[in-house]
């Protein structure tokens, strides 16, 4: 099922998962049918989350599939050059998966193996043209391809919050000329500036679907941390007070939870659904979907 | 470009255990050459192990070689081992003049400039010589270089308060040469377009 055809169907809800550093990866399943399942339309996979090595998004895709789950095939182009990826991508179309979210990629130097050659041969703009290309049964080289043309639906990610905006609407839309079908956001925690995005994404680009980033802050210092150092997030300082008001309520996640439903049920009526990053807590995903009425 | 640097701890390791005759390249208009480093340092090596050595030029030609090799033949013979501080050239052509040990002093670095620009290595050029120039895109502005991840189609994520995901302290190279097409109203003409490297090049 590509997530094209359940926008403006429904809400859509979709959620992620980090492979582990091993090739075990029986629990993370177990977690996914136990607290994701008939929750979320659909579970992304992300592909060596900040260039730490982990088990590959595209085996943990197939898993996700024959178990019965829509993985999203997160690529990123760090680590492969454009053969690699058009040879995984074509890989992850027999294997059933449909939808992909086409990234850059964080540099080598955040992860684990600094000294790994970052790649970086395409990016996420002439990523998506070349998954384009292999839809329209052609290799980014101007080979044809054998047999039927893959199908996919592609995502991009863009950062509502950044400053400065337009620098990033910029990218935006060449994400969108290039075929980018829908939208996965960084994390949102002003409302406000969501929804001032989403007006000139809507004067601009017309009607792209949108899945706002969502996450529930487990605790004062990952928020600090957040806005000293991962790009596109700032958590006002208000929401910084409130999970230093009740430290027990914090550190059991209900505080968290309870911004975190704020903030969709303030965004749900402007984007067409929503992306929950858990970071490890996906039990308390289906607290949060009740608590925001989804 | 190139620009050279000592392997110290290396030749450290290495002087007393061989006896070696030294090359020293002049350096050419390729190479940065830190010519005044490499001559103290040699001269700071034991006289016991550093027999001789000799500033020479053009040690990537191999006509020269042979010249330099059999001008010191007898030298080189006593030492037993050559040690040579040049670019990785120079090293590799002498190794395949001479049947004898053939060590490298130096690492050498690529840096993209222009043939000729006698500046200290600051990693700070803003051509990569990759036989494709953008500048005409990007308003003058090279994204190979100003770019951590040498991007051509727009500034990635990692973009905070201007500055790049790989150091605090690096300007975002796309945010610049946004800000530059911006100026000169240009954007409009690489929305559309999708730049993809040419390695074959």
């Amino acid at each position: 099922m590509k997530l094209k055809d359940l926008f403006y169907k429904k809400f859509v809800i979709t959620s992620e998962i980090g492979p582990p550093k091993g090739w075990q990866v029986q629990h993370l399943i177990e977690e996914v049918k136990k607290y994701l399942k008939d929750k979320v339309d659909a579970i992304n996979v992300t592909d060596n989350q900040s260039s730490v090595m982990r088990f590959g998004s595209l085996g943990m895709c197939i898993l996700l599939k024959q178990n019965g789950f829509e993985p999203i095939y997160q690529v990123t182009c760090r680590d492969r050059n454009r053969i690699a990826l058009q040879s995984d991508i074509l890989t992850a179309a027999a294997f059933g998966i449909e939808n992909l979210l086409l990234l850059t990629g964080d540099h080598t130097v955040l992860g684990d193996h600094k000294d790994a050659k970052p790649v970086f041969d395409l990016d996420s703009v002439s990523l998506i043209y070349t998954v384009k290309r292999l839809m329209e049964g052609y290799d980014l080289a101007g080979n044809k391809l054998e047999g039927e043309p893959p199908s996919f639906c592609i995502g991009a990610v863009v950062s509502p919050e950044a400053e400065p905006l337009e620098l990033h609407l910029f990218k935006m839309e060449k994400k969108i000329l290039a075929g980018a079908e829908f939208f996965q956001t960084q994390l949102v925690f002003n409302p406000e500036k969501f929804i001032k995005f989403i007006d000139i994404v809507r004067k601009n680009f017309g009607k792209i679907p949108i899945l706002a980033g969502i996450t529930i802050l487990k605790s004062v210092a990952m928020a600090k941390y957040m806005n000293e150092n991962v790009a596109g997030v700032n958590v006002p300082e208000h929401l910084i007070e409130e999970l230093k008001r009740d430290d027990k309520k914090t550190k059991s996640g209900q505080t968290g939870i309870e911004i975190s439903a704020k903030i969709i049920k303030e965004i749900k009526n402007y984007c067409e659904g929503i992306h929950i990053m858990p970071l490890g807590w996906y039990h308390k995903i289906g607290d949060l979907l009740s608590l925001a009425g989804l | 470009m190139f620009s050279l640097k000592i392997k110290r701890q290396e030749v450290l390791d290495l002087i007393n255990k061989e006896k070696f005759f030294v090359f020293i390249c002049e350096g050419c208009n390729e190479v940065n050459f830190i010519r005044d480093e490499i001559l103290s340092f040699v001269k700071s090596l034991p006289k016991e192990n550093i027999l001789n050595f000799e500033v020479v030029d053009y040690l990537c030609n191999p006509d020269f070689v042979n010249l330099y090799l059999k001008t010191f033949d007898k030298k080189i013979k006593v030492a037993g081992s050559i040690l040579v501080f040049s670019c990785g050239i120079g090293v590799s052509t002498i190794a395949k003049s001479i049947d004898k040990k053939v060590y490298t002093g130096c690492d050498t670095f690529y840096i993209p400039g222009y043939k000729g620009v006698n500046v200290p290595y600051n990693g700070k050029f803003d051509c990569a010589l990759c036989g494709e120039c953008y500048l005409n895109y990007t308003a003058s502005i090279c994204p190979i270089t100003s770019c951590s991840k040498s991007l051509l189609n727009g500034p990635c994520g990692g973009v905070k308060n201007g500055k790049c995901e790989v150091d605090k302290e690096k300007d975002c190279g796309w945010e610049k040469i946004f800000e530059r097409l911006k100026q000169f109203g240009k954007l409009g003409e690489i929305k559309e377009k999708v730049f993809i490297r040419n390695y074959g090049k």
